[in-house]
């Protein structure tokens, strides 16, 4: 797949020289550390409850 | 391609009309970064103060000085406070547990008492969610219910000289019939000790 | 594409470059840095060996007598020493050169420098004699010479002198470009410094009321609770205060290195700031097993734990989106293919994408550690340094050598010794890190605990075994990484003068918007300061205020050394 959102602005006719590119290969990055973190954080609040109260 | 060294003047907007610029999909980010620490809050939050996997609080004081003499933990050991209900008082000090071995009746619910007359120690029994630092001068409370038959080692789990190593002593969850055995059979405390002493000397 | 080399904003156009004194004096700070992380982390892996029944320390006695000796060692050269040095040398070449425009004070530099160094000098002293054992958290009423306490006083005192030597020069930066917001790299660096003043008042506190004292015999005993709470008043932030510089090169030069630019510079100044209110009143995270300490105060803090991991999420986007930006310019393409078009040549940004890659889950430990009860399940156990050892000894430490691999050849006028070597450190530290750190945490799950020589333990069973010896190996490949690096930075030091352009360039990069786009209440240091000593007195003034009137110095520690 092939992604070319990468827009220039080459700043010289004037306009604020912004450039737009759409992050997709970081979103996706990002999705899977969401998953990640909710995977190991939950695998360790599982221990927690698993081992005991202690009130 | 490159944005323009300068701006000029004139084209910059208004500091008021300045915005953050940013992207759609990084507020997006920033919406799920939220919704993701607040549901992780809400879940510690209702496992602490609403189903008992609490920590420990402010309990009370001793004099470090005197605590190995004076007081409860003078004797240390398991004391019986009611029908399942127990209290431990253990001494944490340089560099071994008293008591070394902790033997307690299934279904017990003891409310653990640790402090240190000398250097900062740990207290975590493995296996379970009693972790505690223990402090000289405060006194380390958690109450836990041993549901499980077996041996529980209360390890040291901060540093505290050159034997830190060796510093541990063992829960001993039994049934009741045992329990009851052993309390009637004249073993008093300091004998439990003197065993597991000569099994941690032959050990190492 | 155009490779130039330019300050974020150059207004005012000089191209000042560093003098010769500010090149020695930033050298002087790098190779004092490592210097220190070459013998702490030498002494690493024998922790590491030790866990297999592989105890080397015998035969380096009378150098090194214990297991605790070395650890010691190394937690104070790895953690306070490499990275305190290096991060006051690299933010003076930020300052400079992020500012294109000499320090303005420069004698306030080299005052900070030979505090420092004379404080390190003192503290070595009695940690060599064994006779400083008392590891990098020095918890009352362990006690050590005094010369250990003075010693690191005075390197924090030199890093405070350095400091405001970094405030000045951007003031008068800011003086001579008024309306022009600061560029970034100098701006990062010193809401560091500025976050690090604060943070480290805590342990100013417990240096000078208690610990100092007690050492010297003036006062007979501490009140170890309130030592604690002075002390992690700084612990925490002293993370931060690692982990920023290296954020500084995350953001402001590897999308530069990278051949892109940066993502957005308002929310990377934003999480500079946030860093700067949100991380010093988050302590007691490190104290939740505590005795001595309300639960709802260390829930609060927990909260607030949670409000600093915001700004590093913040960062993950940013960061990454640069670096995609920069991929996809060189003809990346895909998902996550676009990942292979990073310069995985340049030994410099391997260093970084590897350290930012174990960061995510250096991350995620963290986080595990700062959720309140979660916390019982990993305190105090080998679950800890596995964590730290993803944070400050890979993301902050690998970033720092990138950063050597180009800064110094830079400041020497040479070009890297051994690109294929140094790659092959890059990658050894990665692994070596993956298996050591996952064995670790696996190891703190099953309830062993840290900073324990667990081959000599009794206590520890057979489970635990096939753990150990991954930590040993995970040591052994680190070991390798870090003879490789000293052996690169000697090669490189030495190495023939080549001429200017030959020399590795500054990498600086732009950002995909014009930084005098950002909204002026970004650059600007006096609200943000104001929030920070709201947030500091709100989280703990009370609990400080209660723990100092409950003082009570009744504890002398032990009539004997214990190590």
């Amino acid at each position: 797949m092939s992604t070319t959102e990468v827009q220039h602005d080459d700043g010289a006719d004037g306009a604020l020289p912004e450039e737009h590119f759409k992050p997709t290969g970081t979103i996706f990055v990002l999705v899977l550390f969401v998953a990640t973190i909710i995977l190991l954080w939950a695998s360790v609040y599982v221990i927690l409850l698993s081992r005991g109260v202690t009130l | 391609m490159s944005a323009p060294d300068t701006l000029e003047r004139e084209q910059e907007p208004a500091d008021e009309h300045l915005t953050m610029g940013i992207d759609p999909w990084e507020k997006n980010w920033m919406l799920v970064s939220i919704v993701l620490l607040v549901v992780f809050a809400a879940a510690i939050t209702v496992a602490g103060f609403a189903a008992g996997f609490q920590l420990p609080g402010e309990e009370s004081e001793v004099d470090p000085r005197t605590v190995a003499t004076e007081g409860p933990w003078a004797e240390p050991g398991l004391r019986e406070l009611g029908e399942g209900r127990y209290e431990a008082y253990i001494l944490a000090q340089a560099w071994s547990f008293a008591p070394r071995e902790l033997v307690v009746p299934i279904g017990a619910e003891v409310d653990i008492y640790v402090t240190s007359p000398d250097l900062q120690h740990g207290f975590k029994i493995t296996d379970t969610n009693v972790n505690m630092q223990i402090v000289p001068g405060q006194v380390s409370k958690l109450s836990f219910t041993f549901d499980e038959i077996g041996e529980f080692p209360y390890i040291c789990t901060e540093y505290c000289g050159s034997a830190h190593a060796a510093m541990f002593g063992t829960v001993k969850v039994v049934s009741q019939a045992d329990f009851d055995a052993a309390e009637s059979g004249a073993t008093d405390t300091s004998e439990a000790t003197d065993t597991s002493e000569a099994t941690a000397e032959a050990q190492g | 594409m155009t490779i130039t080399e330019r300050a974020p904003s150059t207004v005012g156009g000089s191209g000042y470059d560093l003098s010769r004194f500010e090149r020695r004096l930033i050298g002087v700070h790098l190779f004092v840095a490592i210097i220190a992380l070459g013998i702490g982390s030498l002494i690493g892996p024998l922790q590491t060996f030790e866990y297999s029944n592989v105890n080397l320390y015998q035969y380096l006695e009378p150098v090194l007598q214990s297991y605790y000796q070395g650890l010691s060692l190394h937690g104070v050269l790895n953690a306070l020493v490499w990275t305190t040095f290096f991060i006051v040398g690299f933010t003076t070449f930020t300052t400079i050169r992020g500012l294109r425009r000499p320090l303005r004070h420069p004698r306030i530099n080299v005052a900070g420098f030979a505090v420092m160094l004379i404080g390190l000098l003192m503290a070595a002293v009695p940690l060599l004699l064994d006779q400083a054992t008392v590891l990098y958290t020095f918890y009352a009423p362990l006690k050590a010479s005094w010369a250990f306490y003075v010693g690191l006083t005075l390197v924090v005192v030199g890093s405070w002198i350095s400091g405001l030597g970094f405030f000045l020069t951007l003031h008068a930066w800011r003086k001579d470009n008024p309306g022009v917001r600061s560029p970034f790299i100098a701006l990062a660096g010193v809401i560091n410094a500025a976050m690090w003043q604060i943070a480290t008042i805590g342990i100013a506190v417990q240096m000078l009321t208690m610990l100092i004292p007690w050492s010297l015999g003036l006062i007979d005993a501490t009140d170890p609770q309130l030592a604690r709470t002075y002390f992690w008043f700084t612990g925490h932030p002293l993370v931060y205060f690692w982990l920023l510089p290296a954020y500084v090169s995350w953001y402001g030069m590897l999308p530069k290195q990278a051949g892109g630019k940066l993502f957005s510079d308002s929310l990377a100044r934003l999480s500079f700031w946030m860093f700067l209110i949100v991380s010093v009143p988050v302590g007691f995270h490190h104290q939740f097993v505590d005795p001595g300490i309300p639960q709802v105060w260390k829930w609060l803090h927990a909260v607030l734990t949670y409000g600093v991991f915001f700004p590093s999420l913040l960062t993950a986007f940013t960061v990454i989106a640069s670096l995609e930006y920069a991929a996809r310019q060189r003809g990346g393409t895909g998902l996550i293919g676009w990942v292979r078009a990073l310069p995985w040549g340049d030994p410099s940004v391997t260093t970084q994408l590897l350290a930012g890659i174990l960061f995510m889950f250096g991350g995620i430990s963290g986080l595990t550690n700062a959720s309140y009860n979660l916390n019982l399940v990993v305190h105090n156990t080998a679950w800890v340094p596995g964590h730290f050892h993803l944070t400050v000894a890979t993301a902050v430490t690998l970033s720092f050598i990138g950063i050597t691999y180009w800064m110094v050849p830079h400041l020497c006028g040479t070009q890297l010794w051994g690109r294929r070597v140094a790659l092959v450190q890059a990658w050894t530290w990665f692994v070596g890190m993956v298996i050591f750190s996952n064995a670790m945490h696996m190891l703190g799950l099953l309830g062993a605990p840290r900073r324990t020589p667990l081959g000599e333990a009794l206590y520890v069973p057979d489970e635990w075994n096939g753990h150990l010896l991954r930590v040993s190996i995970g040591g052994a490949i680190l070991l390798v990484s870090v003879i490789l690096y000293l052996v690169v930075m000697y090669k490189t030091f030495r190495a023939p003068k080549v001429e200017a352009a030959l020399v590795p360039e500054v990498p600086i990069a732009e950002s995909l918007r014009h930084p005098q786009l950002t909204p002026v209440w970004l650059d600007r240091f006096k609200p943000w300061l104001i929030a920070a000593g709201l947030l500091v007195v709100l989280s703990y003034g009370p609990q400080l205020v209660d723990q100092i009137m409950d003082m009570s110095l009744n504890s002398p520690g032990p009539d004997f050394k214990v190590w």
